[in-house]
């Protein structure tokens, strides 16, 4: 029994030895126990052990095997597809089954699982819900049965899973940060000694191992028997519906949890602590109540009072911040930045990873552009085919080769066979960002707000790797504080140092952002943006007229370039200058409010309109 | 066919922050990488390439397409696996380590491996063809300017990484194998940030730039005409210099392979972490075998409390907490300050 342990640790951490964390190893024991808990998903920053703890999840539960899955697996490796060697040589199509029949009764673990294919996601999520893997494709069906547990680990850095695919994973914990000295200490200790002389650190751990390795079998048959009190249904519901989760899976989550929970801790029912536990490793990615929400979200609402109704909103009726400033147009602020938010998606009527192919003028290229992007998935070629799809054309032709076989062709391919490729650009898109930094802005700490909206859709650009660029306009001239870049960084620092104040010269700065946008230097493929944030109240023409007509002229000449426009009207209070609606309207833009852009005020929102 | 005439590594003048830290990483593979930030024409990728002429010698099993190390069983490919189980004895074969790179322009399948369609198509059996992470198993990946690389081969570069083995699961292939490598990237910082995650994963940063001292520009200059005046005679100029190097390096290895971690390093590195307030533990880690490698090449059996130090500003600078958009770069100055104060006892 001990050699045998030890054998099977090769490369294997040993469970017991993680330091801490004690919340994340729970919640990794009880989806080993329970086969109805269905998804782990674990968040903490970049070297936080996330991986780590996982992978020695197998050292106290042997039986179960953990299956990576690859950020570049493919649709058919995972769900399976034909079977290419059988079809060759016995002409028949049949299904091959893919890693998902592997994983079966085991673990699948997803490692840094925002950055994979939403359909991937989706996917397994599916299969994991239905416990079944059924294929249609590639002419072939199959289903064959699939229960896993699934463990996914995120930086939340890295940009965020969707609400609705968050939803379904039953339990969601960090990762703690440690910050006494002696923890990291030991952390460092046993990390080193891992890697230098792995066996001496499980012989010293052994003990523990052997224990929880007791332990989970201990709770494996007791689980079925574990009593729930009939009381606490009432209170998980009650308490799903005050934390305003949605739906049921938080309720059943919770109840599935707090009973292996029970299991775990040898006992036959369970207990109020289960719940209180269960509710921590359930529902804290449910609930959708921004005030609810851990960090920033309380210093929103002092801002707001910040903002005091506006009976006019007079560009020049600003309160200076700072005492040495001088009167007149020639004044000038830094303010700092607002806080950031999570920004809707704001750009959604055009689908990000979009199809290179179906892009103007660009249909019949043949993929070797400068920046081909990636393979996503085949289809029959319409037309002529360019971009062939290699593999999908050998799949599709074996089964027919037993016939076809002539001469000393290995495989023959007739055009029925071929296959092109469907190709995605996931770095395609360049966001201008175009922003009045004139005066009327500084109004009432406007800029304040304005800011923080911008570092959202900074922070948004940054997650979707997009580039993006910067330019203000104010006094007389509109300028460039970034081109599009990439760098994040860089843009925050322009951002921050940006200034404020001066009359509004909107026209200029459209017809500068245009040409910037429609330059050479961009690259041609990108899925162009300019983001004008300003109130609209333009007040220096370009020559001698009106500055707001010398805007929507500039504004009907640009909306026909091949750029997108999205507005965000910053003027606030009521009644609200349309000014910005119109020329969002002669761009043919997309409009928002400076405060829509808010995805968990504007999901408030909705919720009170809808419950009253 | 002759051999391009490569750049030697101790004519590099100045520099020797840059030059420190990756000869640290061949002292002691295990610290994780090395990411260059700098402008461009300081002499990033020449130093990468001439650091390929002092790399020792490595023992591999002979044949295998991944040249897996042949001392290492718990790191074999699934072949060498199998000759093992079933009772072959592996042979052995001595081996340079390379500088393998990794072009921008690669595709997916190139970097990790994909079906091999010669082979399909003449027999219509499926067989895997190695990449470029096959390539790198076991020596030097490096990735010029690799802020601007492709995020879907950033996934495959995370992957391989975290794991030190290359799953292969597309197109009807599934295979993975050992991708042990050393990643050195370089960047010029205003083409755009790396993500995080890859940053993490590089064990030091350097910041390099231009030679700044008039006489030592002179110098670079004319050693870059000598080099390309008349190759040969420049190297053989260099030959005692070099062979000195690499007679050093293999003593340093040694002495790191036989160096046992101290607590006192352990503390150091430790307080520095939590002093700075650095999140995940790889600083820390990076921090004690930076140190011991740092001795090692000095000539010290023993690390201590100023081996870290000589290491804090190569480990820590890109592990700042920090989400993108925050502001905490680490100050260098306020850093040693603190470092004195704190360890001057």
């Amino acid at each position: 029994m001990v050699t045998g342990t030890i054998q099977l640790l090769r490369g294997i951490y040993p469970f017991p030895a993680v330091v801490g964390q004690d919340r994340v190893k729970k919640a990794l024991l009880c989806a080993a126990v329970s086969d109805d808990l269905r998804g782990v998903l674990i968040t903490g920053n970049a070297g936080t052990a996330k991986s780590t703890v996982v992978r020695s999840l197998r050292s106290v539960v042997p039986s179960m095997q953990i299956h990576n899955l690859p950020l570049n697996v493919s649709e058919d490796r995972l769900i399976g597809g034909i079977d290419v060697d059988h079809a060759i040589k016995h002409g028949e199509k049949r299904y091959q089954a893919g890693i998902l029949k592997d994983v079966d009764g085991g673990l699948l673990y997803m490692d840094e699982i925002n950055l994979f294919d939403d359909r991937i996601i989706q996917r397994v999520l599916d299969v994991m819900e239905e416990g079944e893997n059924r294929v249609e494709r590639e002419g072939v069906s199959g289903r064959h049965g699939c229960r896993f547990a699934l463990v996914g680990t995120m930086d939340p850095a890295e940009g965020a899973l969707s609400p609705h695919l968050l939803d379904r994973f039953d339990i969601c914990v960090s990762m703690e940060q440690m910050v006494d000295r002696e923890s990291r200490l030991e952390v460092l200790r046993r990390r080193l000694l891992h890697d230098s002389r792995p066996q001496e650190l499980a012989l010293t751990h052994e003990r523990q191992m052997l224990e929880v390795m007791e332990d989970v079998k201990d709770a494996r048959e007791r689980l079925p028997y574990i009593l729930v009190p009939e009381g606490f249904y009432d209170a998980v519901s009650r308490l799903t519906m005050e934390l305003g989760v949605q739906g049921h899976r938080g309720d059943l989550a919770m109840i599935r949890t707090a009973k292996a929970l029970a299991a775990l801790d040898k006992r036959d029912q369970v207990c109020f602590d289960d719940l209180h536990e269960a509710a921590a490793m359930c529902l804290n990615h449910r609930r959708r109540d921004p005030e609810e929400d851990e960090g920033s979200p309380k210093s929103q609402e002092p801002r707001e009072e910040r903002e005091p109704t506006e009976q006019d909103d007079n560009q020049m009726e600003w309160e200076p911040p700072s005492p040495n400033n001088d009167s007149g147009a020639g004044n000038e602020d830094v303010f700092s930045i607002g806080d950031p938010f999570v920004v809707i998606d704001y750009l959604k009527n055009v689908d990000r990873r979009m199809d290179l192919g179906k892009r103007k003028g660009k249909r019949g290229s043949t993929g070797e552009s400068k920046h081909p992007g990636r393979c996503k998935s085949f289809r029959l070629p319409k037309g002529e085919v360019t971009d062939i799809a290699l593999v999908p054309t050998l799949r599709a032709a074996a089964p027919y080769q037993v016939q076809r076989r002539r001469d000393d062709m290995a495989i023959v391919l007739e055009k029925s066979d071929f296959r092109e490729k469907v190709r995605v650009s996931r770095n395609g898109t360049t966001l201008l960002f175009l922003v009045d930094a004139s005066g009327s802005m500084g109004a009432r700490r406007r800029m304040v707000a304005v800011k923080g909206a911008i570092l959202s859709l900074l922070k948004d650009a940054y997650q979707k790797r997009d580039a993006v660029g910067l330019m203000a306009f104010r006094r007389d001239s509109a300028e460039l504080l970034l081109p599009p870049t990439k760098s994040v960084d860089l843009a925050y620092n322009r951002l921050r140092e940006m200034p404020t104040g001066g009359r509004t010269p909107l026209a200029l700065g459209l017809s500068k952002a245009a040409s910037l946008l429609s330059s050479d230097r961009l690259n041609a493929d990108d899925d162009l943006v300019m983001v004008i944030v300003s109130d609209g109240k333009a007040n220096v023409p370009l020559g001698e007229g009106d500055a707001f007509s010398d805007a929507m002229a500039i504004a009907d000449k640009v909306s026909g370039l091949p750029m997108r426009f999205v507005v965000v009207d910053t003027g606030a209070g009521y009644p609200r200058i349309d000014r910005a609606q119109r020329l969002s309207r002669a761009l043919g833009a997309t409009y928002f409010r400076l405060e829509d852009l808010n995805a968990d005020r504007l999901a408030h929102s909705i919720r009170m309109a809808v419950h009253g | 066919m002759s051999r391009r005439p490569v750049y030697p590594f101790t004519a590099i003048v100045g520099q020797e922050d840059m030059k420190e830290v990756l000869l640290l990483n061949v002292v002691n593979p295990a610290i994780g990488g090395v990411l260059i930030r700098g402008e461009k024409g300081t002499a990033k990728s020449t130093a990468v390439r001439a650091l390929a002429e002092l790399l020792p010698a490595r023992d591999v099993v002979k044949g295998c397409p991944f040249h897996c190390a042949w001392d290492d069983h718990d790191r074999l490919c699934s072949s060498c696996q199998q000759s093992l189980t079933d009772g072959a004895v592996l042979e052995k074969e001595t081996v340079p380590m390379k500088v393998v790179e990794l072009p921008l322009c690669a595709t997916e399948d190139r970097v990790a491996g994909t079906l091999d369609i010669s082979h399909a198509i003449s027999t219509g059996m499926k067989k895997f063809e190695p990449g470029i992470l096959a390539e790198a198993n076991g020596n030097i990946l490096y990735v010029d300017e690799v802020n601007l690389l492709d995020d879907h081969l950033v996934d495959l570069l995370l992957d391989a990484a975290a794991m030190g083995v290359n799953f292969v699961e597309r197109e009807g292939v599934s295979f993975s194998h050992p991708a042990n490598f050393i990643l050195i990237g370089t960047m010029n910082p205003e083409e755009g940030d790396l993500r995080p995650q890859l940053l993490d994963r590089f064990g030091l940063v350097v910041d390099v730039h231009g030679e700044r001292d008039a006489v030592n520009r002179v110098e670079v200059i004319k050693r870059r005409i000598d080099f390309e005046g008349s190759p040969d005679g420049f190297l053989e100029s260099f030959q005692e210099q070099q062979e000195d190097m690499r007679a050093c390096l293999i003593q340093a290895r040694q002495r790191m392979a036989e160096s046992e971690v101290n607590s006192e390093i352990l503390e150091a590195a430790v307080e520095i972490s939590l002093h700075l307030g650095v999140d995940g533990h790889r600083a820390d880690l990076t921090l004690v075998k930076a140190a011991m490698a740092w001795a090692a090449l000095e000539g010290r059996d023993v690390a201590g409390t100023k081996d870290v130090l000589k290491v804090a500003r190569m480990a820590l600078p890109h592990r700042m907490r920090r989400q993108p958009f925050e502001e905490s770069k680490l100050d260098i100055r306020e850093l040693d300050q603190w470092l004195q104060e704190r360890f001057s006892s």
